[in-house]
């Protein structure tokens, strides 16, 4: 059975008091299941999922050490935040807090305290995301009623599959990455910097109304062979690597990669480009041929039901030699509050773990195929899909110029 | 007087990176020496960055606890996790390197493999997870896990002469990126095109890193009560005539931060000078500034700071108003809700760089200032020069 396909994806409804309201009553049916009784939360895609916040985006040197936090109760979500201004407008003001400070113990003993009033006496299972090393050394020893655990049990399953309004926002979060990108593609000629491309595209993607930046992006001048480049440890293509002020020379081919957010979904935008006019050679046309050929025979069995292995497996088909995908990377890799998340297809976590991924209407999958032929180059570009009822649809749809010049239909 | 730019000079002259990271490895393995430390497993980017001085991707945000670099005592070794050695210093061998995996027990097995590490009774951690807490015994099964990012933030604090350089370059780019954000305010531009400008023009510094988004945000009127409310998140909406629009930015050098922030009257074509209300804002703020300015130097705490911005009679914003700034923020000096006795703990030195901002609010919108200074050895230089405009009188 030939799976079916919705698209292209037009511009849907977003209500996003129903997008925070859905994914609140995913999170506390997870913590029910899993004896959870409050989650303490300081990534900043899980601190988004669970209130919906906006933040300042900032470098992680930044980040760390002011912290947007939210403890969440089966009662619902604490946001504790130097920015107040980005709470959710239904969040009700007594539950929108100052910062924390736990990476330090009088925030440690501040944050037992919040956690003492909101939860009461008696023991308590609490999820962390992440521990500074003071809550670490103090936490449970002046609090000794909590047991700490894993908030991945939770935050796994609810993040999982999407709702309509996340699916949109990730395709917002891509139409914007893909639209600024025209602009940097016109400016890639003979000369130009990375660094250069770097501020063409942010400035475009803030004109066009993202939420903030995920990361730098990557322009990642790539030669041949494995040789020329980067020494790996693990003999693959070094990628990716971060941008600097390099001067880009004609004919060079670019790895591009990149990552927007809106309203807290990311984006991912990968292609294989060349500097200047650049006419690719035969061999390039076969390596792209060869990758467009993996993305078919993924998405010929991308439906409900199927495993991860089953894809893993169609991909690899007829790919003699090595996998069509980098060795520290992945054939598929999910997207949403997090630029990479479950599920993941193709990692050294195994065929075991692949098998056990079996697909559901709402996860977005983002393929990454990547055709190599050492000493003669590749070719490596990501799209985007979201599992539907009976197939797939597409949420990425940028030219694979200079191969093709139309947009992507599949 | 120092020539700050960002290109390199053949003569030498400006950040020597060897001398460094050098140093600032040495420092680190001292201060595990002192703290008994046969370890320290690093998952914080910003550590990581200090400690081996590697060029990584720079990513928004926080990410999980990983043990993303090792440093072992008894060999003075670092490891790495990163699958190539582009942006990896020449001192760390490729044999240090490690692959980034999605498989934890993968990193176990690497951190076995680590000379020194199985043995170690005492391992500096600077934050864990509760898998983690899991794993690294399967690593170092003897081994208590200690606080060590008390230990990193101290030596982060205490910046080196090439730090300092760093961090006084990232502030030339940021004024410089800030200033043509202000000449790009007009009314009826959005304030998410002033980031837009911002970055575009620190990019042509050849920098691609933000220390933060910054704020680009038209002020709103104060409360009848007078208190503050600083809108920093800038938001897709366009600007009003007559608006003071508060802006400020941070961008990162070699992963040193620099900021800067300003606010400036929306006046469009015209340039009207500013009303007598709207002047009144400035004046405020550089009343706060005059005795901010009076109490940093060394030997004052982040207490005498706090005491200072009250004196001025201004409320305080809802965040710490001084904090240590360096690869990224590394403490909140003053101004934190954890209260005075919090900020009594830091004492300032010579060599320190802080963030140090004021906000005064009235019926006519705010004013934002926010300074990058170094704490010198008979008080404190301030390391913008950027002019606070009509507003504020050229008070700089």
């Amino acid at each position: 059975m030939q799976s079916t396909v919705a698209q292209p994806s037009a511009p849907a409804d977003l209500d996003l008091t129903r997008m925070r309201r859905d994914r609140l009553a995913k999170l506390v049916v997870a913590m029910d299941e899993h004896a959870m009784d409050a989650l303490v939360l300081s990534g900043t895609g899980n601190v988004h999922y669970a209130v919906g916040s906006t933040s300042m985006a900032s470098d992680a040197g930044r980040a760390f050490q002011e912290p947007t936090i939210a403890i969440v109760t089966r009662k619902g979500p604490h946001l504790f935040t130097p920015y107040p201004e980005g709470a959710p407008p239904e969040l009700p003001a007594d539950q929108v807090h100052g910062s924390l400070y736990p990476e330090f113990p009088e925030g440690v003993d501040a944050m037992a305290d919040v956690l003492r009033n909101l939860l009461g006496g008696g023991e308590h299972r609490i999820g962390f995301d992440d521990m500074t090393a003071v809550a670490h050394d103090r936490l449970t020893s002046i609090a000794p009623a909590l047991t700490i655990a894993d908030a991945g049990e939770v935050l796994g399953p609810a993040k999982l599959c999407k709702t309509d309004d996340e699916l949109e926002c990730i395709r917002r979060a891509q139409h914007i990455n893909e639209l600024a990108m025209y602009d940097v593609l016109d400016a890639l000629r003979p000369g130009v910097r990375q660094s250069d491309l770097t501020g063409l595209f942010l400035r475009r993607i803030y004109e066009l109304g993202v939420t903030a930046n995920s990361i730098d992006p990557i322009w990642q001048v790539t030669p041949d062979s494995i040789a020329h480049g980067p020494y790996t440890v693990n003999g693959d293509v070094a990628f990716p690597t971060s941008t600097t002020d390099r001067i880009l020379r004609e004919g060079e081919m670019i790895l591009v990669d990149s990552g927007v957010v809106y309203e807290g979904y990311c984006s991912d935008f990968g292609r294989t480009w060349f500097a200047g006019d650049y006419e690719p050679t035969p061999r390039q046309r076969d390596y792209f041929r060869r990758w467009k050929d993996v993305i078919e025979r993924v998405l010929s069995i991308t439906r409900p039901g199927t495993t991860g292995l089953e894809l893993n497996r169609i991909a690899r088909e007829g790919e003699t030699g090595r996998r069509p995908w980098l060795d520290h990377f992945y054939l598929v890799h999910g997207l949403g509050t997090e630029s990479a998340e479950m599920p993941f297809i193709g990692t050294d976590l195994g065929e075991e773990f692949d098998e056990s991924i079996v697909l559901a209407p709402g996860m977005v999958m983002v393929l990454e195929p990547v055709i190599w032929e050492d000493g003669h180059g590749g070719y490596r570009s990501e799209d985007i899909v979201a599992v539907t009822d009976d197939g797939y649809r597409l949420l990425s749809s940028f030219p694979y110029v200079p191969f093709e010049q139309e947009a992507v239909r599949w | 007087m120092v020539n700050v730019g960002v290109m390199a000079l053949d003569d030498g002259g400006r950040a020597d990176f060897d001398r460094l990271r050098r140093e600032r490895r040495e420092r680190v393995f001292a201060s595990m020496a002192e703290h008994d430390l046969d370890a320290v497993i690093i998952g914080r980017e910003p550590n990581a960055r200090y400690a081996s001085g590697a060029r990584r991707l720079w990513v928004a945000g926080t990410r999980p606890f990983g043990p993303g670099c090792v440093l072992v005592a008894a060999t003075g070794e670092t490891h790495l996790m990163s699958t190539w050695d582009e942006g990896i210093p020449p001192e760390i061998p490729h044999e240090n390197l490690y692959a980034l995996s999605w498989n934890p027990m993968v990193l176990v097995d690497v951190l076995k493999k680590i000379d020194g590490l199985a043995a170690a009774r005492r391992i500096g951690i600077d934050a864990m997870s509760p898998l983690w807490t899991q794993l690294l015994p399967l690593a170092a099964p003897d081994a208590a896990l200690v606080d060590a990012e008390s230990m990193l933030r101290g030596l982060r604090m205490r910046k080196t002469a090439d730090e300092i350089l760093c961090v006084r370059t990232a502030v030339a780019v940021a004024e410089a990126a800030l200033a043509t954000a202000i000449d790009a305010l007009r009314p009826g531009v959005r304030e998410r095109e002033l980031l837009g400008v911002f970055v575009e023009r620190m990019s042509e510094f050849g920098l691609t890193g933000l220390a933060m988004e910054g704020i680009f945000s038209a002020t709103d009127p104060a409360n009848g009560d007078g208190a503050p409310r600083l809108r920093r998140v800038a938001r897709d909406r366009a600007i009003d005539e007559g608006a003071l629009v508060a802006m400020a930015g941070g961008v990162l050098y070699a992963g040193y931060e620099g900021s800067v922030g300003r606010t400036r009257l929306c006046a469009g074509r015209g340039h009207r000078r500013p009303t007598a209300s709207e002047r009144e804002v400035g004046a405020r703020w550089r009343s706060v500034w005059s005795r901010l300015a009076d109490a940093l130097q060394p030997g004052a705490t982040g207490a005498d700071l706090r005491a200072a911005y009250e004196a001025s009679g201004e409320p305080l914003p809802p965040f710490p108003f001084a904090q240590s700034i360096g690869i990224g923020v590394e403490a909140p000096i003053a101004g934190s809700s954890l209260g005075k006795d919090f900020d009594a703990q830091w004492r300032l030195e010579p060599g320190m760089t802080l963030e140090v901002q004021a906000y005064t609010a009235g019926p006519a919108g705010g004013y934002l200032g926010l300074e990058t200074v170094l704490i010198t050895d008979d008080g404190h230089e301030v390391l913008s020069t950027l002019s606070h405009g009509s507003l504020g009188d050229d008070l700089t």
